[in-house]
C-alpha cells in the first residue's frame, strides 16, 4: 500500500498502488470503485449506544413527523371537500388484508428508528483518519 | 422546449397555469419521471413520506444551528479558557480536539450533525434505488435530447483524489449511479430548504465579474456537479456558451437531464479540470463553485494554471469557495470546526485547504489577483479574482 501524506496536514492516508480507475461505463452508469468513509463507525458519544439512542430519536421524529405532516394533508382536504368524520374515522375496521399492509408499514416504521441500537462502532471521536480498507465496488 | 423557471415567475394563477402545462410536458416527454410535480424548478422527490423525513431533518437542522450550535460554541470558549486555550490562535489542534470532545454539548453537536447528514443521504439514496429504473431512463433519454450537450468518457482514468465520500456522502461523487439525486436533494437539506430555486448559486453568480473589455462569449465551470451554478451563469450571462465538466460521470447525467428539463443550454463535458480538452486562450470566464476545497493543494495550482491556459488575455479567474490561508481569521474555535469538518463530515483536503493560500498559487501560475474582490456572503465566499493580463 502507498502511504500518502499531506505535508500540511499529518494524517496518514494509506491508498492502493493502483491510483485509476477506469469509469464503470459498461453498466451505464459511469459509476467507479470509492474509498468509504468510517462515520458510521465512530464513537461521536461517550458510549456507541448513547450514540445509536440519539440517533433513534432523530430517526423517530423523523417518522413521526412524516405521519404528523401527511395528517394536515387529510384534514384539510377533508375540510376542503367533506364526506368523512373523525367519528368515521374512530371506528374504521380494517379488512385482514390491509391490516397485514399495516403491519408490514409498522414493522418498516420500527426498524427505521430502532435499527441503529444494534449498531456496533469502534472508533473513537478523537481518532486520526484512515483508510485501510479496499476500495468498495461503485454500483 | 418548455422553460419551468419561466412558467413559474409570478402569481399563484400562473403557477397553477404552469402546473398543468407541466403535467403535459410529462405526458408526451415519456423520460420525464415526475409524479409529484414540482416547486418552481424544484421536482419534488416521488414519494411523501421522504418529503416529509427531509422536512423533518432540515427543520431539526435548523434547530441544531440555532440552540445546540450556540449552547456548544459557549461550553467550548468556557473549556478552552478554562485550559488556558489562547481563543485568538489557531493552537495546538489535537490539544483542543482532546478538551472539546470530552464535553457532552460538545460532541452532541459532532453527533447531530453528522448522524443528521447520514439520514437525509440514507433517504434520498434509497428513495432512489426504489425508483432505480425510471431514474435511470429519464438520465439515459435525456442524453439524446437537448438543448446543450453531454460529452462522458469511459476511458477517463479517475484518480484516487476524486473517490472519497466527501462530506460522507454515499458513494461520493464517483461511486453511485444517482450521485447527481443524491447530492441535488442532500444539499437542498444542508440549505434549510432554501436553495429550491438555486437561490444561493444565482446570488454567488451576482459577484462574478466581467472582463475589462466587457466580451463574455464563453464561460467554463470548472467542477460542475449537478449543473446549479452553470444555470446561473447562463442566466447571467445568456449571449455567453457556457460549459460545465467534473470528474464524475453520475453527477454530469443529473447536471444534463436537469438542464434539458428546465431548458437551459449548457455543454457538459466528462473530464479533469486540471487537464481539460480545450484549446489556449478560448474562454472569457473560468469559474468554480465549492471545488477546490475538495481536491488536494497540489490540484488547486494545477486547477489554476489550467484556467490559465484556456482564458483568453483579459480573461478572468474566479473560484469560489471558503475563506483560507490569510484570509480566515484562525482561531482555536475555527480550527476545531475545520477539524470536525475534516475528520467526521470527511471533507478529507478540508485541512489542507484551511492552511492553503490560493492567491500566491494562482500567482505562481501567472494571474495578476487581486484579493479585494466584491464580497459574497460572508467568511464563506472567497472574493480573489484573478485576472490573465
Amino acid at each position: 500500500m502507498a502511504i500518502f501524506s499531506s505535508p500540511l496536514f499529518p494524517t496518514v492516508i494509506e491508498k492502493e498502488e493502483n491510483l485509476m480507475a477506469k469509469s464503470n461505463a459498461k453498466s451505464g452508469t459511469y459509476t467507479v470503485d470509492y474509498f468509504k468513509s468510517d462515520t458510521h463507525r465512530g464513537v461521536l458519544l461517550k458510549d456507541v449506544m448513547t450514540d445509536n439512542i440519539v440517533t433513534a430519536l432523530i430517526n423517530m421524529g423523523a417518522e413521526v413527523w412524516a405521519y404528523h405532516r401527511r395528517t394536515l394533508v387529510m384534514e384539510q382536504l377533508m375540510l376542503e371537500r367533506g364526506g368523512i368524520t373523525p367519528e368515521m374515522i374512530e371506528k374504521y375496521v380494517p379488512s385482514k388484508t390491509l391490516m397485514k399492509s399495516w403491519e408490514a408499514e409498522r414493522d418498516r416504521f420500527i426498524g427505521n428508528i430502532y435499527d441503529v441500537l444494534a449498531r456496533q462502532a469502534d472508533i473513537p471521536i478523537t481518532s486520526k483518519m484512515k483508510y485501510t480498507d479496499p476500495k468498495e465496488k461503485g454500483n | 422546449m418548455l422553460n419551468r423557471r419561466e412558467l413559474f415567475a409570478g402569481s399563484a394563477a400562473t403557477a397553477m397555469t404552469a402546473a398543468s402545462i407541466s403535467k403535459a410536458m410529462a405526458k408526451e416527454a415519456s423520460f420525464d419521471f415526475d409524479p409529484r410535480g414540482t416547486i418552481g424548478m424544484f421536482e419534488r422527490l416521488p414519494s411523501l413520506q421522504v418529503e416529509s423525513e427531509l422536512e423533518f431533518i432540515t427543520g431539526y437542522r435548523s434547530w441544531m444551528y440555532r440552540s445546540l450550535t450556540k449552547q456548544a460554541s459557549k461550553r467550548s470558549v468556557e473549556l478552552l479558557k478554562l485550559n488556558g486555550i489562547d481563543l485568538s490562535k489557531n493552537g495546538d489542534l489535537d490539544q483542543i480536539v482532546r478538551i472539546l470532545t470530552e464535553d457532552h454539548t460538545v460532541a452532541m453537536l459532532v453527533h447531530n450533525m453528522e448522524r443528521t447528514q447520514e439520514q437525509f443521504w440514507r433517504l434520498i439514496k434509497d428513495e432512489c434505488d426504489r425508483n432505480a429504473d425510471v431514474l435511470l431512463e429519464e438520465m439515459t433519454e435525456a442524453e439524446k435530447l437537448g438543448p446543450g450537450t453531454l460529452h462522458l468518457n469511459k476511458d477517463l482514468d479517475i484518480p484516487d483524489y476524486a473517490c472519497y465520500e466527501i462530506h460522507i456522502q454515499p458513494g461520493g461523487y464517483v461511486g453511485d449511479r444517482f450521485a447527481g439525486h443524491i447530492y441535488f436533494y442532500g444539499t437542498s437539506v444542508v440549505l434549510a430548504g432554501g436553495n429550491q430555486q438555486d437561490q444561493l448559486q444565482v446570488n454567488w453568480v451576482r459577484g462574478v465579474p466581467r472582463p475589462a473589455d466587457g466580451k463574455v462569449k464563453r464561460i467554463l465551470d470548472q467542477g460542475t456537479s449537478c449543473g446549479q451554478f452553470a444555470h446561473a451563469l447562463k442566466d447571467r450571462f445568456p449571449e455567453a456558451e457556457v460549459w460545465g465538466n467534473d470528474v464524475a460521470g453520475p453527477m454530469l447525467r443529473f447536471a444534463h437531464m436537469n438542464s434539458v428539463k428546465l431548458g437551459r443550454d449548457i455543454h457538459y463535458v466528462q473530464e479533469l479540470s486540471e487537464k481539460t480538452q480545450f484549446p489556449d486562450n478560448h474562454f472569457d470566464i473560468v469559474t468554480s463553485n465549492l471545488l477546490i476545497h475538495e481536491v488536494p493543494g497540489e490540484k488547486i495550482k494545477e486547477i489554476s494554471a489550467e484556467a490559465y491556459r484556456t482564458l483568453r488575455p483579459g480573461g478572468i479567474y474566479y473560484p469560489l469557495d471558503s475563506y483560507t490561508g490569510d484570509q480566515l481569521r484562525g482561531t482555536a474555535l475555527s480550527h476545531y470546526r475545520a477539524w470536525r469538518n475534516y475528520r467526521w463530515n470527511h471533507e478529507v483536503w478540508w485541512m489542507e485547504y484551511y492552511n492553503y493560500d490560493l492567491a500566491n498559487a494562482m500567482r505562481e501560475v501567472g494571474f495578476k489577483v487581486d484579493e479585494d474582490g466584491p464580497k459574497g456572503r460572508s467568511d464563506t465566499t472567497r472574493n480573489i479574482i484573478g485576472y490573465k493580463v
